[in-house]
C-alpha cells in the first residue's frame, strides 16, 4: 500500500507533465521577427503601404503569426487589394479568434465591399470559440485522460474513489464537446477567399467554359472538389462553380 | 396645353349645350331607350327617327333620365371610339358624318381656333379653312388614346446657321422610348466638326389623338472653321429596329457676321462662394429668349455631374427681363438645388425642355406647342469638406441657417411609464429636406426612442420652410421635471462656423405611475441603458478599420489544423502504448499472483544460471571450495521451488528430498551428499578439500543440474 501511495502521485505528475509538454509544442514565441516586424510597421506608418505589405508577407511566410497577418491585411487594404486584405485578416482571425481589432477589420472590409458575412454552421461557430490548435490538444488531453482514468485505477490497483469516475466522466464530456468543434475546424479549413476581383466562376474546369457568376474579391467560399488547376467552390447563395486556383486561396493554407 | 371647352347656347331650345360642339345634339338624342346610338345608326329613316326622338324627349323630361341618358351616351361613344382607334382610324374622320346628320343644331362657333394637345384644330373659327371639327368631349376622351408606334427620326443643327465660336447643338429626335434608342458611338465623323455628347431626354408629345414618345439626344458641336457642313445620314436603333437618321446641314459663318435670329440658350447660374459637401446649393437654370421664340415654360430640369446630386427645388418658375446687347429680352428662371458629394472643383451641366409656341401659319389660326431639349454649358463649383475644428455636439449634417422653434410636448402632465411625444420644428434655409434628427444622448430619467424624421415630401418641406421631428420619451421616474435637452448644431456656410441650436428642455410634470407601469419602464432602462436608439447599438455603428497590431504574436509552424497532420495522429500512439503497457504488465502480474510456482521456478532458473557461471569459473580456476559452494547453491536453487523455501535455508536433506527416489538412492544422491559433505568438512572441521577429486565431479554435477533444470 505504501508503494501505491508513492507511485500514484508520481505517475499522475509525470502524465500531466507529459501532456502539458505535448500540448504546446507548435507555437513558438516570435524571436527573430521583432526587428523586421518593427521595420514593416514603420513603412506602414510612413505611408509606404506597398513596401509594408511586402515585408509583412515575407514575415508571414517565414513565421505566420496573428499580428503579422493583421498588419498584412491593413497594408493590403491600403494598397487596394481587397481580396488579399480579407484573406490576411481571416488568417489572423483563424489564429487568434479573440482579436477584436481583426474582427472589426473584417466587419469593416465586408461593409465597404458589400460582401456577405460567412454563413457558418453551428459547429463551425463553436470552433471559433478557441484557437484552432487548442481544440485538437484539448480533445487529445480529454480523451486520453478519460481513458487513463478508466484504466489506471484497475491497472495500478488504486483504491476506488469517486473522483476517478468523476474525472473520467468530465474528460469524456469535454472530449465529446470538442468533437463538433473539431469537425467545424476541419470544414472551416476548407474555406477560402476569392483574391481576384470579378473572378469568373465557370461551369466546367476549363478556361473556355461558360462563366456562371462573377465573384467579388474578398468573398468567402468553400472548396468542395479539386481538378487540375481549378477548384470547385461554393460561395454565398449557393453560387457554385469552377474557379482558377490562382484566384483563390484557402484560409488554412499549409 | 389643356383642352379648351367652348360653352355655347343652342339656337333651338336655348338650353346650354354642355358639350358645346356640333355633335352635341346628336349625343342628346341618344337616350338609353333607343336601340343604338345615333353615331352608329345614321341610316335610320327621318320619320322613324322623329318619332323615336319625340318619345325620348318625353322620357327625358325628368332629370334622372336625362342624366342617365347622357352618361350612357358618353360611355357608348367612348367605347365606340376606342374600338375604332384601336383599328387605326382617327376619330376626326367620324365627325363629319355625325355633324351632317339631318336636324343637327349648329352651335355658335368660337372666335378663335381651339386646339388639342397635339396642336390639332378642334374647333375652327368661322371662315377658316380648317378641317372638320369634332366634339370637345370626344377630344377629351381621345386624350386617353394609345401610343403612336410609328418611329420618326429627325436630326438638325441648332441653329442651322451659326457664327464660328457660337454654341451649336446637333439634335436627334426619335419618336421611341428612351430605353430602346441607341445611336452609333461614335457618330459619323464630319471633318471640321467635333461632336461631344451632351443632354439626353425623353418626353411625350401628341400626334393627333395618340401620344408620341420622343427621345432627344443632344451633341455639343465645335466647328473648327467657317463653311458648310453636312452630317450624313446614318443608321440608329429604335425599339430593336434599325432606323435611318436623316442628314442635317450646318452653315458656319465667319466671326462677326450678324445673324437674323439668335438661338435659345440655357444657362446654369451658380453662386460665387465656395460650398460644402452635403450643402443644398441653390442654382438656377436660365433660358434667355433673345430670338423671340415665344418660350412658354421650362420643364424636366436635370442636373448632370458626377460630383453632384440634384434635388427638385420648390418650382417657383419665374421670368424676368434681362438686357442682352442693350436689348431687353425675356429670361425664364428655374430654381434647382444641387448637393455636392465630392471635394474639389467640379462642373455640372443643366438640361431642360423649353416649351415653345410656334406661330400660326395665318392670322386667326391656332398656334402649336413644341418642346426642345436644351442643355447648358458646364458650371463650376468649388466644394470643400466641412471643417473638423469647432464641430459641436448634435451635428447631424445640417448646413445652412436654422433656428429651432420651442418644442411642443403632447402633454404637460404625464405619469411614469407613459409615452410623451415631443415635436421639434426646425426652420431655416439649407438642406432642410435632408435634415437628420439629432440623437438624444443617454439620459438618466428618460427612456428615449429615436426621433421620427419628417415624413413629408421634399417639396412639402420646402413649401413649409420647416422640418418637424417627433421624439417619443418615457419618464422612468417621477423625479423628472423637464424633458432632456437635445443637442443640435448646424454649420453656417456664410459664417463658416458651427452654430449651437440645442433643443431646450420643456417643463413637464411627471406623476407617480399606476401599478405596473414602473416595472415596465425600469425593465426598459435596464435593457437599453436608458436609450432605445439603435444607432447607439454596437452592431449598428459604422465599422472602421483599426490600426496595426503592436506585436507579431505567437508564431505557428503552419495554419493547417493539427488534427489533420500525420504527426499528430502518430502522437496518439504514445499514450496508447503507455496505457497498453501498463495493462499488459498488470495482467502479467496478476497471472504470477495466481501461479506463484512460476515465479519460484523462474527465480530458480535465474539463480541456477548464476551459480552455473560461478561453478564454471571455480572449476576453471581449480578453486575446489568455490566449486563446491557454487554446486551446493545450484542444488539449493533448484530445490527451492519444490520446497517453497528460501534456497539459502535448505540443507542436504532438503535437496535430496527434491530428487526423485531413484536418483536420491542412486549416483545423483551420492553426488549431492559428497558435495555437501565436502562443504561441511571445510566449514566445520577446517579441513582442506581434495581439489582434484572434487573437481573431478564436475561432469556429474553439470549433468545433474541440466537434468534437474529440465524438470522445472
Amino acid at each position: 500500500m505504501e508503494v501505491q501511495t508513492v507511485i500514484r502521485p508520481r505517475f499522475l505528475t509525470a502524465l500531466g507533465a507529459m501532456l502539458l509538454l505535448m500540448a504546446f509544442p507548435t507555437p513558438n514565441r516570435a524571436s527573430g521577427v521583432a526587428e523586421p516586424f518593427r521595420a514593416a510597421c514603420e513603412a506602414y506608418a510612413a505611408g509606404d503601404y506597398a513596401q509594408a505589405a511586402r515585408s509583412f508577407a515575407a514575415l508571414a511566410r517565414t513565421g505566420p503569426a496573428a499580428g503579422v497577418f493583421h498588419n498584412l491585411g491593413n497594408a493590403e487594404w491600403m494598397c487596394g487589394r481587397r481580396g488579399h486584405a480579407i484573406l490576411a485578416w481571416e488568417r489572423a482571425h483563424w489564429m487568434d479568434p479573440y482579436a477584436a481589432n481583426t474582427k472589426a477589420n473584417l466587419r469593416f472590409a465586408r461593409h465597404q465591399a458589400q460582401l456577405p458575412s460567412p454563413d457558418l454552421a453551428w459547429y463551425e461557430i463553436c470552433s471559433t470559440w478557441l484557437p484552432v490548435p487548442l481544440w485538437a490538444w484539448l480533445a487529445f488531453l480529454a480523451f486520453w485522460l478519460a481513458l487513463a482514468m478508466m484504466v489506471l485505477p484497475g491497472v495500478r490497483r488504486w483504491r476506488k474513489a469517486d473522483w476517478h469516475q468523476g474525472l473520467a466522466a468530465a474528460s469524456l464530456a469535454v472530449f465529446l464537446l470538442t468533437v463538433p468543434a473539431l469537425v467545424g475546424v476541419y470544414t472551416r479549413s476548407r474555406m477560402g477567399v476569392v483574391l481576384a476581383p470579378d473572378a469568373p466562376l465557370r461551369l466546367t474546369p476549363t478556361r473556355e467554359a461558360q462563366v456562371l457568376f462573377r465573384l467579388p474579391a474578398g468573398e468567402l467560399a468553400r472548396v468542395e472538389r479539386e481538378r487540375g488547376s481549378y477548384l470547385y467552390i461554393r460561395a454565398a447563395n449557393d453560387a457554385a462553380g469552377w474557379l482558377d486556383r490562382a484566384e483563390f486561396s484557402l484560409i488554412a493554407a499549409p | 396645353m389643356g383642352l379648351m371647352i367652348h360653352r355655347s347656347r343652342s339656337r333651338a331650345g336655348g338650353q346650354p349645350a354642355a358639350h358645346g360642339g356640333p355633335g352635341t345634339k346628336g349625343l342628346h338624342d341618344a337616350s338609353p331607350f333607343r336601340p343604338a346610338c345615333p353615331l352608329s345608326t345614321g341610316a335610320a329613316s327621318p320619320g322613324a327617327r322623329s318619332r323615336q326622338a319625340e318619345g325620348a324627349r318625353r322620357l327625358l323630361r325628368t332629370g334622372v333620365f336625362r342624366a342617365s341618358g347622357a352618361l350612357f351616351c358618353l360611355v357608348a361613344a367612348w367605347l365606340f371610339l376606342s374600338s375604332l382607334t384601336a383599328r387605326g382610324q382617327t376619330p376626326t374622320n367620324l365627325v363629319p358624318a355625325a355633324a351632317a346628320r339631318p336636324g343637327a343644331t349648329q352651335t355658335q362657333p368660337p372666335a378663335a381656333p381651339i386646339l388639342n394637345q397635339g396642336g390639332q384644330i378642334i374647333i375652327a373659327p368661322p371662315g377658316a379653312s380648317a378641317p372638320p371639327v369634332m366634339d370637345p368631349q370626344m377630344a377629351a376622351l381621345m386624350q386617353q388614346a394609345g401610343m403612336d408606334r410609328n418611329v420618326v427620326v429627325t436630326a438638325e443643327f441648332d441653329p442651322p446657321v451659326a457664327v464660328l465660336g457660337q454654341r451649336i447643338t446637333y439634335r436627334v429626335v426619335i419618336t421611341a422610348m428612351i430605353e430602346g434608342v441607341a445611336l452609333p458611338d461614335p457618330l459619323p465623323v464630319v471633318p471640321g466638326l467635333v461632336l461631344t455628347p451632351a443632354g439626353r431626354g425623353f418626353n411625350y408629345g401628341m400626334t393627333g389623338a395618340a401620344m408620341q414618345p420622343r427621345t432627344t439626344m443632344n451633341y455639343r458641336v465645335d466647328a473648327t472653321h467657317a463653311g458648310a457642313y453636312v452630317m450624313p445620314s446614318y443608321n440608329a436603333s429604335a425599339n430593336g429596329r434599325s432606323v435611318r437618321v436623316p442628314e442635317a446641314r450646318l452653315t458656319v459663318l465667319p466671326p462677326g457676321t450678324p445673324l437674323a435670329q439668335q438661338p435659345l440658350r440655357l444657362l446654369a447660374e451658380v453662386p460665387d462662394e465656395e460650398c460644402y459637401i452635403g450643402q443644398s446649393v441653390p442654382v438656377r437654370l436660365v433660358l434667355v429668349d433673345t430670338g423671340n421664340h415665344q418660350v412658354q415654360a421650362l420643364s424636366q430640369p436635370v442636373i448632370r455631374g458626377d460630383a453632384f446630386m440634384a434635388e427638385q427645388a420648390l418650382n417657383r418658375q419665374s421670368r424676368e427681363v434681362r438686357s442682352v446687347n442693350g436689348r431687353p429680352v425675356q429670361a425664364y428662371l428655374l430654381p434647382m438645388l444641387v448637393i455636392p458629394i465630392k471635394e474639389g472643383r467640379h462642373a455640372f451641366t443643366g438640361q431642360a425642355y423649353a416649351h415653345l409656341l410656334r406661330g400660326p401659319a395665318a392670322p386667326g389660326l391656332g398656334a402649336a406647342m413644341d418642346t426642345v431639349l436644351l442643355d447648358s454649358d458646364p458650371a463650376w463649383l468649388t466644394v470643400k469638406h466641412l471643417p473638423r475644428e469647432g464641430e459641436l455636439p448634435g451635428f447631424t449634417g445640417a448646413i445652412g441657417v436654422f433656428h429651432v422653434d420651442p418644442p411642443k410636448p403632447s402633454a404637460t402632465e404625464i405619469k411614469v411609464g407613459e409615452p410623451l411625444t415631443l415635436s421639434v420644428t426646425v426652420r431655416g434655409e439649407g438642406n432642410l429636406t435632408r435634415l437628420v434628427p439629432p440623437r438624444i444622448e443617454r439620459v438618466r430619467d428618460w427612456q428615449a426612442f429615436p426621433a421620427l424624421a419628417d415624413a413629408s415630401g421634399s417639396l412639402q418641406i420646402q413649401l413649409r420652410g420647416a422640418a418637424v421631428f417627433t421624439y417619443t420619451l418615457i419618464p422612468l421616474n417621477d423625479q423628472s421635471r423637464a424633458t432632456p435637452a437635445i443637442p443640435f448644431s448646424y454649420f453656417d456656410p456664410r459664417r463658416k462656423t458651427y452654430v449651437d441650436a440645442t433643443i431646450p428642455p420643456v417643463p413637464i410634470t411627471v406623476l407617480p405611475s399606476p401599478a405596473g407601469a414602473a416595472p415596465v419602464a425600469e425593465l426598459a432602462r435596464a435593457n437599453q441603458g436608458g436609450v432605445d436608439d439603435p444607432d447607439l447599438a454596437p452592431n449598428e455603428r459604422e465599422p472602421v478599420m483599426t490600426g496595426l497590431a503592436e506585436q507579431p504574436g505567437t508564431v505557428w509552424s503552419s495554419l493547417r489544423p493539427i488534427h489533420t497532420c500525420g504527426w499528430f495522429l502518430a502522437l496518439q500512439a504514445v499514450p496508447a502504448a503507455l496505457l497498453s503497457g501498463l495493462w499488459l504488465h498488470d495482467r502479467r502480474r496478476r497471472h504470477f499472483e495466481q501461479h506463484p510456482e512460476l515465479v519460484r521456478k523462474a527465480q530458480a532458473r535465474r539463480r541456477l544460471r548464476r551459480h552455473q557461471r560461478e561453478l564454471r569459473r571455480a572449476a576453471a580456476a581449480q578453486d575446489a571450495a568455490g566449486f563446491v559452494a557454487a554446486a551446493i547453491n545450484a542444488f539449493r536453487a533448484l530445490s527451492a521451488p519444490v520446497e517453497g523455501a528460501n534456497p539459502d535455508a535448505l540443507v542436504c536433506a532438503d535437496v535430496l528430498r527434491a530428487l526423485p527416489v531413484a536418483e536420491r538412492e542412486g549416483s545423483e544422491g551420492r553426488l549431492v551428499r559428497q558435495l555437501f559433505a565436502a562443504a561441511e568438512a571445510r566449514q566445520f572441521m577446517a579441513g582442506q578439500v581434495d581439489a582434484p577429486s572434487v573437481l573431478a565431479l564436475r561432469p556429474g554435477v553439470e549433468a545433474l543440474l541440466e537434468k534437474w533444470r529440465s524438470r522445472l
